[in-house]
């Protein structure tokens, strides 16, 4: 019996309704004791349960605990005459007067939970409206980059209205396009750019509800900032469809709150810039100090050696004097070098298109570079590879010569005592792999990191003109399309290996 | 021997005088001019055996110069050029120049160019009675009368074209010709000498068949941006430069 209770309980207490049913029953019979004992008086006491069970059921905001209750009020006056004989005696109306009372405080009930209920469903669905609303207006807030904007302007037009709309920009020329849409398959009518024309250049809004391209279902609405036109949204409207005040105030919101993104974001852009010309600026001056460093010394070799043999030609040892003459040649030769370096940096920080790229045979240019360095460097063998098969590469072979015999002429220097030099070509996928290696000392680990930079030795001495013949390499490369690394051989020596794109090609 | 005149036409008075010291070195008579009038007028009234013509000249474009110059002047005209002008020097190629020398260049190059320019000026007066029958360089000998190459004695077989293309550039070894001009000649005035592709891969085919090492070309030599020439059969500039430095 007990056990059978204990589960009756646990049955009871273990769901939420149950437990709200049970209190409620608790209390209307609590009530209906107190009120009969105390007060002995049969309507007050099946009224004051009733009213406690509504209680209940407006506090827990349940519609079918007040009809419970209700139900439970009809029985117990039904028990109530049975139990008390006084109440037969009673005017059978009192009795009824009771059940129209019961049953209309039931109605009142319900239709003041259901009230409640709905207008609190409202406000949740206000308060997600709101959220999304602040949630995009925030997003606007942090966005980074105008792709990020126009975007977070899309979502919210979709989730908050479930609109389409289509961003549109105006270019340097003048020329209308759409940059974003949601959804992304929103076809866009040829009209709808002269709609987003008029908007640009009246920076008002314009499309449906409007003068200007009233044609259009959309309303095209402009990204100002200041006076200037930035971009375009167009939001898409139905057929005969009002726009209400709010709506109108909300997406308003949204395009003030994205306007201020996109002022923001022009003023960072701008701050970035300066900051990226003046490092530009800096990497300039680095470079220029690099340069008349590198310049300087051979020439004062040069002058030193001249007026040497101005001053005192004769009394010079023939030997002596020979030596002097081929160091002003050894010397001004280096300078020629650099100075056709500096002309192709020029000529590739220009303008990429400045390259005069042709199809070359890979080993044409192998050919050049090795009668080169037979020419300068007597005294050091190139072992060339090139594949079998006649290759062919997009080059403008001129740069792409002069990096080769930076690279030897490197590997020429840096080879200590080694006269060996390998240069292999070799295709990779669409890539033509350029490979030259010497058999010196190699890279010190410091260096690889910084090999490619033009400055990267302002504090550590070394024989002039690695870093500019490396930093020109490099950007000679990348205008291609290509790739340069330095690295050292695990056996010995340094590597240096670059790309070149090959389609294209044949 | 009648000392070789040559004719300078450089604005530049320091390198004029260099080359001045160091052609009268190697016993040529030199003449002077600053200006492309003044050059004109001088060949007119010289006639030299050789021109040595810078193109950027301060009144005429050198371009200019060396059209009317081509007029009525059959001697050998060498251009002077800065390196990264390929398109002008194939242009003045074009234009009937014989050949063409890279600014700074080594008193050796200069030399042998202007040999290479006055034997080929010798033979061509020579050649237009019997023209030549063979060309050998190192190895290579080509056949003109029975179309046939041999390297080290051992015929070679090439194609038609890759025949012609040889020939082509053997009947004038150690001149420079330009893709545009091998392409016209071999392939007809129409083809379509913008796209070299065709060239190159018959060149590096003759270049597989008839020299040793493809990377090291001893035989047809290429001029990266300008074009192609064969190697000179006495004096190669190679080996001379290599000599010199």
């Amino acid at each position: 019996m007990i056990a059978w209770l204990r589960v009756m309980i646990k049955w009871i207490f273990t769901n939420k309704n149950r437990r709200i049913v049970a209190i409620a029953v608790f209390l209307n019979v609590v009530c209906a004791l107190i009120a009969f004992f105390a007060l002995r008086t049969p309507y007050l006491m099946i009224l004051t349960s009733l009213l406690s069970v509504y209680a209940v059921s407006v506090l827990t905001m349940e519609r079918y605990l007040a009809l419970g209750a209700a139900c439970i009020s009809v029985l117990q006056i039904l028990a109530l005459l049975l139990v008390e004989p006084a109440l037969v005696s009673e005017p059978l109306h009192n009795a009824l007067l009771l059940l129209a009372l019961t049953a209309a405080l039931t109605l009142l009930m319900m239709s003041m939970i259901t009230s409640i209920q709905q207008q609190e469903y409202f406000s949740t669905v206000q308060m997600d409206r709101q959220i999304v609303l602040r949630t995009a207006l925030n997003k606007l807030l942090m966005a980074r980059g105008l792709p990020n904007v126009y975007a977070t302007i899309l979502e919210a037009m979709s989730e908050l209205y479930g609109r389409c709309a289509i961003i549109f920009e105006r270019s340097a020329a003048g020329d209308i396009r759409d940059v974003q849409r949601l959804p992304e398959g929103l076809i866009i009518y040829e009209s709808a750019y002269d709609a987003a024309r008029a908007a640009f250049e009246t920076g008002r809004p314009a499309g449906r509800f409007y003068a200007e391209g009233a044609f259009s279902a959309f309303v095209y609405i402009p990204l100002k900032s200041g006076e200037e036109v930035l971009a375009v949204v167009a939001v898409l409207f139905a057929d005969g469809e009002r726009i209400d005040a709010k709506t109108r105030d909300e997406i308003a919101n949204i395009i003030a709150q994205a306007e201020s993104a996109l002022e923001r974001q022009t003023l960072a852009d701008r701050q970035q810039s300066v900051l990226i010309e003046s490092e530009r600026e800096r990497i300039r001056a680095d470079f220029l100090r690099a340069i008349s460093h590198d310049l300087r010394s051979p020439l004062t070799g040069i002058m030193s050696a001249c007026s040497t043999l101005l001053q005192s030609g004769e009394r010079i040892h023939p030997a002596a004097h020979d030596n002097l003459l081929s160091n002003i040649h050894e010397e001004a030769e280096w300078l020629c070098h650099m100075v056709e370096n500096l002309l192709s940096v020029t000529r590739v920080s220009d303008n990429v298109c400045a390259l005069k790229k042709s199809p070359e045979l890979v080993e044409e240019v192998v050919a050049e570079v090795v009668s080169r360095c037979k020419r300068r460097f007597a005294d050091t063998h190139i072992h060339a590879v090139t594949p079998e098969e006649p290759l062919l590469v997009q080059m403008d072979a001129t740069l792409i010569l002069q990096v080769l015999m930076n690279l030897v002429e490197n590997a020429v220097k840096y080879g200590g005592g080694s006269k060996q030099i390998d240069l292999t070509v070799s295709v990779r996928g669409d890539a033509a792999v350029f490979v030259v290696r010497d058999y010196g000392a190699g890279l010190s680990p410091g260096m690889i990191d910084s090999l490619f930079t033009p400055v990267n030795r302002a504090d550590t001495e070394y024989s002039h003109g690695l870093g500019i013949g490396l930093s020109i390499c490099r950007s000679v490369i990348r205008a291609h399309g290509g790739q340069i690394t330095g690295a050292n051989n695990p056996d010995k020596g340094a590597v240096f290996t670059f790309t070149l794109p090959m389609e294209g090609a044949l | 021997m009648k000392k070789r005149t040559i004719l300078i036409v450089e604005d530049d008075g320091y390198i004029a005088d260099i080359l001045r010291s160091l052609l009268e070195a190697n016993d040529y008579r030199v003449l002077f001019a600053t200006s492309g009038t003044g050059a004109l007028q001088l060949a007119c009234s010289h006639v030299p055996d050789v021109v040595l013509l810078d193109l950027g000249l301060p009144d005429i474009d050198g371009m200019r110069v060396l059209t009317k110059l081509r007029k009525w002047y059959e001697g050998p005209v060498i251009i002077v050029s800065a390196r990264n002008q390929e398109r002008e020097k194939v242009q003045a190629l074009d234009m009937g120049a014989d050949d063409y020398i890279n600014k700074p260049f080594s008193a050796s190059e200069l030399l042998a160019r202007i040999r290479v320019a006055l034997r080929q000026a010798d033979k061509i007066s020579a050649s237009s009675a019997s023209p030549e029958m063979s060309y050998a360089v190192g190895d290579l000998t080509v056949d003109f009368q029975n179309s046939r190459v041999f390297v080290a004695h051992e015929e070679i077989h090439l194609t038609r074209l890759e025949y012609r293309i040889v020939e082509l550039l053997a009947r004038t070894p150690g001149k420079v010709l330009t893709h545009d001009y091998i392409i016209s000649s071999v392939w007809g005035p129409y083809a379509q000498s913008d796209n070299n592709l065709i060239l190159r891969v018959n060149i590096a085919n003759i270049r597989r068949k008839i020299e040793k090492n493809h990377n090291t070309p001893r035989y047809i030599l290429a001029e990266i941006g300008v074009g192609y020439r064969m190697a000179e059969a006495e004096s190669r500039l190679e080996e001379s430069d290599k000599a010199r430095e």
